[in-house]
C-alpha cells in the first residue's frame, strides 16, 4: 500500500441471512466505503470483536436478547474493539422500550425490515461522515 | 429494412399467446447487437453449464426476487444468451421462457464487462423501434450486468426491466454487480449451495 492511499475504515456486518450479508459486503468493497468482515452469528461478532479493532459495526437485532447483551459488553469495554465504536441496527420488530435501550447504548442508526440495501448502504455511509445521529 | 417475416403464432393460453406474438414481430430499423469475437467459445462455455432449458432453482429465483423487489422492477431476469435466442434461468414479471436474441437487449450486454443502462429505450434508436420496446411487454428502461462463465466468457446476463423510463445511481450500480456475482457463484457451482 502507498503512503497516499486512504485507509478504509473497518466495518463488521453481522447479519444470519446469507445472501443479504454478501450483497452488503460486496457492495461495501465495491465501492470503498469500508474493510468489511462478516459474521453470521453474534457469537461469531463476540469473537471478532474480541480480537479486533472496528469503526463501525451492523448488526441484526436477535430476539432473544443476545444482540443488546454484546452491545452492553461492547460498551462496557469487555472487548479489544474501542467501547465508543460506531453501531447500526437492524431489525424486523422493534418497540418503545427497545427503541429506548438501544439509543442508551448509543446506537446511531436503527433500520427496520422490510428494508432496502441501497439505504443500509447509505446508512454505512452516514456512519463514517455524520458525528452525531438518532437511533 | 429486411422484409417482415411471418407471424409465428403458437397454441398457448391468450395471454401468453399475444406476448409470444409480439416477442416473435419482426425486427424493423432496431439494431441487432453484433456477435462478440469470441462466439464459438462463449456458446461453448455457456453449454458446458449444462444449465439451458433446465428447471427452474430456487438458488437462481432467490436472487432475481431480491434484484425485482429492491429495485421496484417489474421484470427481473438471469438471461442466457444462446446462439439464436435467450433462455431465462429465471424470471419475474415476464411469462415467456425465451425471445429471439435478435431482439434481445442482453446480446448488448455481454459486449463488454460494463453494466449496460437503456434508461429510455424510445430515445434510444437501437431501440426504439425494438418489437419488445413498441409491443409487449413495452420495455423503456433495461439495465443488465454481463455474467460470466468461469473461464470468463460472458454467458447472459442478470438484468433489470422496466416500463417507464429510470435510472440507476452509483449505489444501485454496486448492488446489481454485487448480485451479478452472486449469480455467477451459482453458475459456476452446479449443485446448490
Amino acid at each position: 500500500m502507498s503512503s497516499t492511499e486512504t485507509v478504509l475504515p473497518k466495518l463488521l456486518v453481522v447479519e444470519p441471512d446469507f445472501m443479504l450479508r454478501s450483497i452488503i459486503i460486496g457492495v461495501v468493497r465495491e465501492m470503498g466505503l469500508a474493510q468489511p468482515q462478516e459474521a453470521l452469528s453474534v457469537e461469531r461478532a463476540e469473537q471478532a470483536l474480541a480480537e479486533g479493532h472496528f469503526d463501525a459495526v451492523l448488526i441484526a437485532l436477535n430476539e432473544d436478547g443476545a444482540t443488546v447483551k454484546l452491545l452492553e459488553r461492547l460498551r462496557g469495554g469487555h472487548f479489544v474493539c474501542p467501547a465508543e465504536t460506531l453501531v447500526a441496527v437492524t431489525a424486523q420488530h422493534c418497540d418503545a422500550d427497545m427503541a429506548l435501550r438501544l439509543r442508551e447504548l448509543d446506537v446511531r442508526r436503527l433500520l427496520l425490515k422490510p428494508f432496502k440495501v441501497k439505504g443500509v448502504i447509505e446508512t454505512i455511509g452516514g456512519l463514517f461522515t455524520a458525528p452525531a445521529a438518532t437511533a | 429494412m429486411r422484409p417482415a417475416p411471418a407471424l409465428q403464432v403458437r397454441r398457448m393460453r391468450p395471454i401468453k399467446n399475444l406476448l409470444y406474438a409480439s416477442l416473435q414481430a419482426p425486427p424493423s430499423d432496431m439494431t441487432p447487437a453484433h456477435q462478440p469475437p469470441n462466439e464459438p467459445a462463449r456458446l461453448q462455455a455457456l453449454r458446458a453449464l449444462l444449465i439451458l432449458d433446465t428447471p427452474p432453482e430456487e438458488r437462481f429465483d432467490r436472487i432475481v426476487a431480491f434484484a425485482a423487489s429492491e429495485f421496484d422492477m417489474p421484470i427481473a431476469l438471469v438471461s442466457l444468451v444462446d446462439g439464436h435466442r435467450q433462455w431465462f434461468k429465471s424470471r419475474v414479471g415476464l411469462a415467456d421462457c425465451e425471445t429471439p436474441r435478435d431482439v434481445s437487449f442482453c446480446a448488448h450486454t455481454i459486449l463488454a464487462s460494463a453494466l449496460f443502462i437503456v434508461e429510455d429505450a424510445l430515445l434510444d434508436s437501437r431501440f426504439a423501434d425494438n418489437p419488445l420496446v413498441t409491443g409487449a411487454p413495452n420495455i423503456r428502461f433495461y439495465a443488465g450486468a454481463p455474467l460470466h462463465a468461469p473461464g470468463g466468457e460472458r454467458v447472459g446476463t442478470l438484468c433489470l426491466l422496466d416500463q417507464r423510463p429510470r435510472t440507476l445511481d452509483a449505489i444501485e450500480r454496486a448492488i446489481l454487480g454485487t448480485l451479478c456475482r452472486l449469480v455467477e457463484e451459482q453458475l459456476a457451482h452446479p449443485v446448490a449451495s
